[in-house]
């Protein structure tokens, strides 16, 4: 064998990679009685040794850490959640009652609004269709009630909200106002005439729902889409705040920035006009 | 309470997720460490891990598990290194392995006179030094000297990672020590702890 490789056994032996037991005992022998392989001995085994004595591990950067589970986040894909609203009401129900109050969403030009009180039947429900977004989000809110409509997307983050509006198509931009005494609980979209269409949902913290609905007001205007009584429309046009109540439900319809709004509410108007807050919106 | 991704994801993606944190995660020292090694630049370094970790968890269903973890991941970092680092990287000259072998022997000649192989001069050196003529080594070496003396990994998982023989392995750890040792007694002889020949 060649001296070469005879030192290079040495090496295996001194990693204890030689397997074989004749091997191991030769080289033994070897480095016992040469002194030239007893020097590449000493020679491999003090490096081993050295080398992980002297190099020291540098801790991996916090903010590495950080990016990576953010990246790996971004390879799950969300699921639709389905919640039993109906569930989730009434379980509210066992935990204590907090400060009463039922929060609406509003800009700071809202509280300059003409507040005017309409007649249910005068306005909001004349032309009548199936298309007709004040019906529609009556029938929605029954439908959330009843536990017939389950919201798709649950969570509490207006961040998430909004980037869920836009992942299911919604074209327009959508608010998602921060209410003082109520909690977020999640979204729906809607499809109508090829137009996804914007709904979320609060909990107050007496158990009492918002549904907001919110369309672009093209979506009305081109009569294709959804509609509302020419009265209605001419109202909000005019910067009023439609409300009304009925059946224990309140009512508000006006227009924000482009967009027009339906809240719903088993709240009772006093308690949503107390809570009109200047809300911050979420952008 | 999960995080908001994890919570809102399938029960099989958050299984996943799981799975991958326990058994990939605790290699990340590892990893950055072999990655700051071969480009020499934290930053470097940073974005090598980056891309392993997004590689490794794309690709966690082809893992077997109960396999060696940290091997599969180096592995993977070694390919991305190989393909955006290696080219543009500065890599130390070419040694001309005859001159370290004579140099090696002259050492040795003087060490066997002496019945003793002189460790205590190299404890001397500062481990920074050390570091330094670990990173000054050519590249195959390097690799080798690092897989195994401070990662720990057996000649199979060695001659895996870097697609050789076996026994190419053992020749070139072989070597690549004698070289390292080279440096640190030139690197000792520059500071006096060792008389120059």
């Amino acid at each position: 064998m060649e001296r070469s490789e005879i030192f290079d056994l040495v090496t295996a032996y001194v990693d204890n990679e030689l397997k074989n037991d004749n091997q191991k005992n030769r080289v033994k022998t070897l480095i016992d009685k040469d002194d030239d392989i007893r020097y590449e001995y000493q020679v491999q085994s003090f490096l081993k040794t050295y080398v992980k004595s002297k190099v020291h591990f540098v801790e991996a950067p916090q903010s590495l850490r950080e990016q990576i589970t953010s990246n790996l986040f971004k390879e799950l894909k969300p699921v639709k959640k389905r919640v039993n609203l109906l569930e989730s009401f009434f379980n509210f129900f066992k935990q204590p009652a907090y400060a009463f109050g039922t929060a609406v969403l509003i800009l700071g030009a809202f509280l300059i609004l003409f507040f005017s009180t309409q007649d249910f039947n005068d306005m909001a429900e004349n032309q009548t269709g199936d298309s007709n977004m004040f019906v529609e989000a009556r029938s929605n809110f029954r439908k959330i009630l009843n536990g017939n409509l389950n919201l798709s997307y649950q969570s509490s983050d207006p961040g998430a909200i909004k980037e869920y509006f836009k992942e299911q198509g919604v074209t327009y931009d959508t608010y998602i106002p921060r209410l003082k005494n109520s909690q977020l609980i999640g979204a729906v979209v809607s499809k109508r005439n090829g137009e996804k269409l914007a709904h979320h949902v609060y909990r107050t913290d007496t158990g009492k729902l918002v549904y907001l609905y919110q369309a672009d007001e093209k979506c009305i205007k081109n009569k294709k889409t959804l509609n509302l009584s020419d009265d209605l429309v001419k109202f909000i046009d005019d910067g009023k705040l439609y409300k009304s109540e009925k059946d224990g439900h309140s009512f508000l319809v006006w227009k924000n920035q482009g967009n027009v709004c339906v809240i719903v509410s088993n709240d009772n108007m006093q308690q949503l006009e107390r809570e009109l807050i200047s809300t911050r919106e979420y952008k | 309470m999960l995080p908001t991704p994890l919570a809102n994801t399938s029960e099989e993606d958050r299984q996943k997720y799981l799975d991958f944190e326990r058994e990939a995660m605790p290699h990340m020292n590892a990893l950055y460490n072999f990655a700051l090694r071969m480009t020499g630049d934290p930053d470097d370094a940073d974005d090598l891990v980056q891309e392993t970790y997004l590689k490794a968890f794309r690709f966690f269903d082809k893992f077997e598990k109960g396999t060696n973890c940290k091997a599969w991941l180096f592995r993977i970092l070694k390919n991305s290194y190989i393909n955006d680092y290696r080219k543009s990287s500065k890599e130390p000259s070419k040694v001309d392995y005859e001159d370290i072998e004579n140099f090696y022997e002259n050492i040795k000649s003087s060490d066997v006179k002496s019945s003793h192989l002189t460790e205590d001069v190299y404890n001397n050196l500062l481990d920074d030094e050390v570091s330094a003529a670990i990173s000054s080594l050519p590249e195959d070496f390097r690799t080798v000297i690092i897989l195994s003396d401070i990662e720990g990994f057996t000649y199979e998982e060695i001659a895996d990672f870097v697609d050789v023989p076996i026994g190419t392995v053992r020749s070139r750890l072989h070597r690549a020590r004698k070289m390292l040792y080279v440096r640190l007694h030139k690197y000792a002889q520059e500071r006096g702890f060792v008389k120059n020949d």
